[in-house]
């Protein structure tokens, strides 16, 4: 047990460096083009004006004390106030912050279910004609351009069959569940909202579909690659040699051939929160991905930055919990 | 010698790098020969709006009455550019940095590899927006940025690879010649790290394209009217309700097709060059 502790809190502690790192590349990149307030209002606002929301950013700071005032407002929460409303940026974060968790939620479980469905096929027909086809679901989905196949689905589904709603989190009608986990599948359902359950639940069958088979394909070839190398394994021979059932011979392999699993979930994260601004988009999907590309239309860079600095802490703290959750599944992988 | 090319075809694999290569050259030349191929200007009126296609326009029109073919054709080109030009910065700054950080190791290693790995855990759209927010959204910047986010992915393969090569017994001789490092590392490392380059270029082409077009998606890539399939797109999303299909499906359906070649030829690469993974 104190060995598994042990792993976690050096894991943990591991982190921090990373998010210095990233949020450090965020206040270069930041302040490579010198006036960003300037290149917000435009070149005619009146000098006072420019200087006013300069001193209000913390601006007019010598660079080095700009540096320290930002990471020390990233790690007590504090992200600046948005330039155009002045409200704090933690909080427009964390009001669109469980619209984008919804929906990566949602996505992740269908593309994990597809991928192992699919890899399993491909697996235990190998080189023949089911196996070829999975391969290609892997690469076809690899090269899908999310819009691209949310519009689709919004055109085909949502428009000429009128089966899902075309963007939205909620139909006009209905009003939203009280804020609990700001997740409505899940508020609508602690409150008994059930009329606010199915139309939340309409609403997302299009983003999470898309998302998810778009995500889908890399399951797919790991789970075909680890069970096809389990498959030909003395254990496997051995439970088939004792005539165990088929299905039960799969299923013995497939718990195996689960856990890389895992890892791939931590590098499939990126890759889901990059997906999930695009799917935002073209859904109209009110979340984090939705809010950052509002506030660079904005040019408010106070709040671009803030956005990107909690994307990075995001990932670095969802790293550590994939790594934890491989550290307890496998006994092996611990210092 | 005929022979042998093709018969690199016939090996597991060579179907998928046979359909990739067809795909990517189709739209290559697609793309250079667009004069040749259509009459139609891709930013001039040329008929009625939201004509469906037909025999004279393939692929439609739009509002403004362009030619979707046309705007197609030709957008090819800014996509083709873009991400030709960014996987070249890229490939360059990331191979000479992954094979420098492999070879000298120690210090510059740890803090190079650190770094790398701290971008490439980023979310790459989300970083590339960032930049072309930062920069100003025009065509050059969107190079740079997609050039920038994906230097990490060639720094690891190409540190790592470089790590296993400078521990063999031809780089110990050359080094007893009297061979320096520079010498070493251009010389006996850099030829044997290509087939690996070529996979991770042919890969990250897709990654490239699938980000230009959604930056371009955004608006962050190039001004119109200049052709681009990701804008096409985003234009194409005021006309779901009007049932304007051809306005949706073409652009995207480009965009899929070339990221799809550049991987079919990255998949078939893979099983090729690594025979023994292979089960």
């Amino acid at each position: 047990m104190g060995k598994l502790a042990n792993y976690l809190v050096v894991r943990s502690l591991l982190a921090i460096p990373t998010i210095l790192v990233l949020v450090t590349l965020v206040f270069i990149l930041m302040r490579l083009t010198g006036d960003p307030i300037a290149a917000m209002v435009g070149m005619k606002a009146p000098p006072e004006v420019i200087a006013e929301l300069r001193h209000k950013a913390g601006l007019d700071l010598p660079i080095h004390e700009q540096y320290i005032r930002y990471i020390t407002g990233v790690f007590t929460g504090d992200l600046g106030k948005t330039l155009l409303y002045d409200r704090p940026v933690i909080k427009d974060i964390l009001d669109h912050f469980p619209a984008t968790l919804e929906l990566t939620i949602y996505s992740f479980i269908i593309s994990v279910l597809i991928g192992v469905f699919t890899g399993t096929v491909a697996a235990i027909n190998q080189g023949k004609f089911e196996d070829v086809l999975m391969r290609f679901y892997g690469i076809f989905t690899y090269a899908i351009f999310i819009p691209w196949f949310g519009l689709l689905l919004q055109m085909v589904f949502g428009n000429w069959l009128g089966i899902i709603p075309i963007g939205g989190r909620l139909s006009a009608y209905i009003s939203p569940p009280p804020f609990i986990t700001g997740l409505y599948t899940i508020d609508s359902l602690l409150t008994g909202r059930l009329d606010a359950f199915f139309d939340a639940l309409r609403h997302l069958i299009g983003p999470s579909f898309t998302l998810g088979i778009v995500l889908s394909g890399s399951y797919t070839r790991i789970v075909r690659a680890n069970l096809v190398d389990i498959l030909s394994q003395d254990f496997i021979t051995a439970a088939r040699a004792r005539g165990l059932r088929d299905s039960l011979v799969i299923k013995h392999a497939l718990k195996n051939a689960l856990i890389p699993v895992i890892t791939l979930m931590g590098l499939e994260f990126a890759i889901l929160l990059t997906g999930a601004v695009l799917t935002e988009t073209t859904f109209s999907w009110n979340g984090l991905g939705s809010y950052l590309v509002d506030m660079i239309r904005n040019s408010d860079y106070i709040a671009v930055q803030g956005t990107v600095v909690f994307f990075a802490i995001f990932v670095s703290i969802i790293s550590v919990i994939v790594d934890a959750l491989y550290a307890i599944i496998d006994p092996r992988i611990r210092y | 010698m005929k022979s042998r090319i093709l018969g690199v075809f016939k090996m597991r694999g060579g179907g998928f790098l046979a359909a990739g290569l067809i795909i990517v050259i189709t739209i290559i030349l697609l793309s250079l020969l667009a004069d040749v191929i259509t009459p139609y200007s891709p930013i001039k009126r040329v008929g009625d709006s939201f004509i469906p296609p037909s025999w004279e326009h393939p692929f439609g029109t739009n509002k403004l009455g362009m030619d979707m073919f046309a705007r197609i054709v030709y957008g090819g080109r800014t996509v083709l550019s873009v991400v030709i030009l960014a996987t070249i910065l890229s490939m360059s700054i990331g191979t000479a940095l992954g094979l420098i950080s492999g070879y000298v190791g120690g210090k510059l290693d740890r803090g190079l590899s650190f770094i790398m790995d701290s971008i490439y855990v980023f979310p790459s759209l989300i970083l590339a927006i960032a930049i072309t927010a930062v920069l100003g959204p025009n065509i050059i910047n969107a190079i740079i940025a997609i050039g920038i986010i994906y230097i990490p992915t060639y720094f690891r393969m190409v540190r790592g690879q470089t790590l296993q090569i400078k521990a063999s017994l031809f780089i110990e001789a050359a080094r007893s010649i009297g061979a320096d490092s520079l010498r070493i590392m251009v010389k006996y490392i850099l030829p044997n790290l290509l087939p690996t380059i070529l996979v991770v270029f042919s890969m990250n082409a897709a990654d490239a394209i699938l980000t230009e077009a959604g930056l371009a998606f955004l608006g962050y890539s190039v001004p119109p009217p200049t052709p681009d399939w990701g804008f096409e797109l985003q234009v194409g999303v005021n006309y779901i309700l009007s049932g304007y299909w051809w306005l949706i499906f073409f652009p995207g359906l480009m965009v899929t097709l070339l990221a799809m070649g550049f991987a079919l030829i990255g998949e078939g690469l893979t099983d090729i060059l690594n025979p023994r993974e292979v089960t």
